[in-house]
């Protein structure tokens, strides 16, 4: 019992385990302002952030837009990264901060009733099913469902709905899928 | 339950949502009725093909294009636009979107949903009255026995009154001159400018309770003694090698792991703690800190434990810590601490280790290296990783030789 707890006292936070050497070794150098490292940097974690952003706007321009938003802003912000931070994890948010602001600010976040019409082009594919949800039923499934966010991270972006509301909309549109793929 | 409810449950048990019984009703539920286990299949089904979505999508090449761009735009660049990736690097970057990949295939939220849909199987099952009967007495009868027992024993490990001896001028108990020397649970010890007094807590030890303290008696309990200590200071001597105890200042918990400890709180730098013999643990957001013997820590409220400093340290090296901690002293204060760092202040470096860059990482490993040369299976690359293995062989190395 001593010696598991003794152990704990040089190890404090979570440590970012979530970083590989190199990731960490190329976020040291683009802290000191080698902007090749970055770049590096982007390439690796680029489809990760851009797969999260193009199915939450489910616009190929305005991903495209958005995810070079975001890895910029992560360029500026760099030095603030806290070592202990997973860097994915870290930029992920920023992109979702952004594509939020985007479908917020093109008025697309509003409540819709799902119609079995809506997934008729769907046929039997479920990215497609996903893609032509309501923008609003999308993103809490893509975020509760595919990025594994908490009803509570989630209300952050919609702080108008309750929480109830929000596991209503997810549960229609989980069974709005399940028709989906069982039609 | 019945199968409405049963069917919204569902949907909060693939969330991991319910508790305990909640969940044990739905799966039992499912098993025994048709109609909702053929929902749960399309659940379950559901999840499988949403496991099945591409990790993945391809970008287009032009989001590094843009990205390469804006940062040529940028004045003061130190990019190249011309230096192509070497074959090398594209290698390294190539696996590392891979190991990305692999990652995200492994973790994400949908694979976990999917496999807690598989949890549950369909078991043939009469349904009537008699077995619904049958189950929960024969779930309810244990249980209540099994409560009443641990009532029982729960109750028989309260442990006050304690013992409290004046050994100089005379304490009070709930702010009343104490004649009878009993301390129950919920009350209050305090002494003046001229008191001390001595507590016996039952299975741990004494607590010597100093002049100007305000303690709170706040669990007399076998397994859960707890003080809050308001002002003042106490000094415990464990009789027990594995102390249940512990005392509350500042917002910190203090358990006491046996050994002798002193601790003086009220100061508007902290409370202060120092560790004379064997050690003790300082639980502090999901983790724990521990103190060693002959090593003091402050405890500022808001802050994280201070780093251990040893009692041989200099006035300068606790400056220099106190700035690092509490005064966002930053790298420079690293750089101070290093420098003024002797023998016996190794184990404070060593805890510097987890809070530092990794830069600075590789600095202290080589300062303590150079004093206590890491011990077997110990690499420097393993101490830069914060590989919590590592740390602590090498900190047991150190700390006997100290």
């Amino acid at each position: 019992m001593k010696m598991e707890l003794r152990l704990q006292l040089l190890i404090e936070g979570r440590l970012a385990e979530e970083n590989t050497t190199y990731i960490n070794y190329l976020i040291e150098i683009s802290k000191s302002g080698r902007q090749r490292g970055y770049l590096d940097l982007c390439e690796i974690i680029t489809p990760n952030i851009f797969t999260v952003v193009y199915r939450l706007v489910d616009n190929l321009e305005m991903a495209k837009k958005l995810t070079v938003k975001a890895l910029m802003q992560g360029w500026m912000e760099i030095k603030t990264l806290s070592s202990n931070k997973p860097f994915v994890e870290w930029i992920k948010n920023i992109a979702i901060t952004h594509s939020m602001e985007k479908l917020i600010e093109k008025n697309l976040i509003v409540p819709m009733v799902l119609e079995q019409n809506d997934i008729n082009s769907a046929g039997n594919d479920l990215e497609s099913a996903i893609k032509n949800l309501p923008a609003m039923n999308r993103v809490i499934f893509v975020l509760h469902d595919l990025e594994g966010y908490s009803y509570q991270e989630i209300n952050r972006f919609f702080p108008e709905l309750i929480y109830d509301e929000l596991k209503t909309n997810l549960i229609q549109t989980r069974q709005h899928l399940i028709g989906s793929i069982t039609r | 339950m019945i199968c409405e409810e049963v069917k919204i449950n569902l949907h909060d048990y693939v969330d991991e949502l319910l508790d305990e019984l909640t969940k044990r009703d739905v799966e039992y539920h499912i098993r025994n009725c048709d109609l909702c286990f053929k929902e749960y299949q399309k659940m379950l089904a559901f999840f499988e093909r949403l496991r099945l979505l591409p990790v993945v999508i391809n970008p287009p090449k032009e989001i590094i294009e843009g990205v390469k761009s804006e940062l040529m735009n940028i004045r003061g660049a130190s990019f190249v636009p011309d230096v192509n990736v070497t074959p090398r690097n594209a290698r390294k970057i190539a696996k590392e979107k891979e190991k990305q990949e692999k990652k995200l295939n492994k973790e994400r939220a949908v694979v976990r949903k999917s496999l807690v849909t598989k949890r549950i199987y369909k078991k043939p099952y009469s349904k009537g009255p008699s077995v619904e009967l049958k189950r929960i007495l024969y779930t309810a009868i244990p249980l209540a026995l099994i409560a009443f027992g641990y009532f029982v024993y729960d109750f028989q490990k309260y442990n006050y009154p304690w013992q409290v001896v004046s050994i100089a001028g005379n304490h009070t108990v709930n702010g009343r001159a104490d004649k009878s020397d009993k301390w129950d649970q919920g009350e209050t010890l305090s002494t003046d400018d001229q008191s001390k007094a001595i507590v016996t807590i039952p299975k741990v030890g004494t607590m010597e309770v100093g002049t100007n303290s305000l303690l709170v008696l706040d669990r007399a309990k076998d397994g859960a003694n707890q003080v809050y200590i308001k002002k003042g200071s106490v000094s415990i001597s464990n009789t027990e090698d594995m102390p249940d105890y512990s005392l509350i200042v500042d917002g910190f918990e203090i358990i006491d792991r046996g050994g002798k400890f002193e601790l003086a709180a009220g100061s508007s730098l902290g409370a202060i703690l120092k560790v004379n013999f064997a050690f003790v643990e300082i639980p502090y957001n999901g983790n724990s800190f521990m103190i060693d013997e002959n090593h003091t820590c402050v405890l500022r409220k808001g802050k994280r434990p201070g780093t251990p400093i040893h009692v041989k340290a200099s006035d300068s090296l606790r400056a220099a810590v106190e700035l690092f901690d509490f005064g966002n002293g930053g790298e420079a204060s690293v750089e101070r601490i290093i420098s003024l760092a002797k023998e016996e202040d190794m184990l404070t470096l060593l805890s510097l280790i987890p809070h530092v860059q990794q830069l600075q990482r590789q600095i202290l490993f080589q300062e303590i290296s150079n004093r206590f040369p890491p011990p077997e299976n110990v690499t420097r690359a393993g101490i830069i990783r914060l590989e919590s293995e590592m740390l602590y062989r090498w900190w047991e190395e150190i700390e006997w030789q100290l």
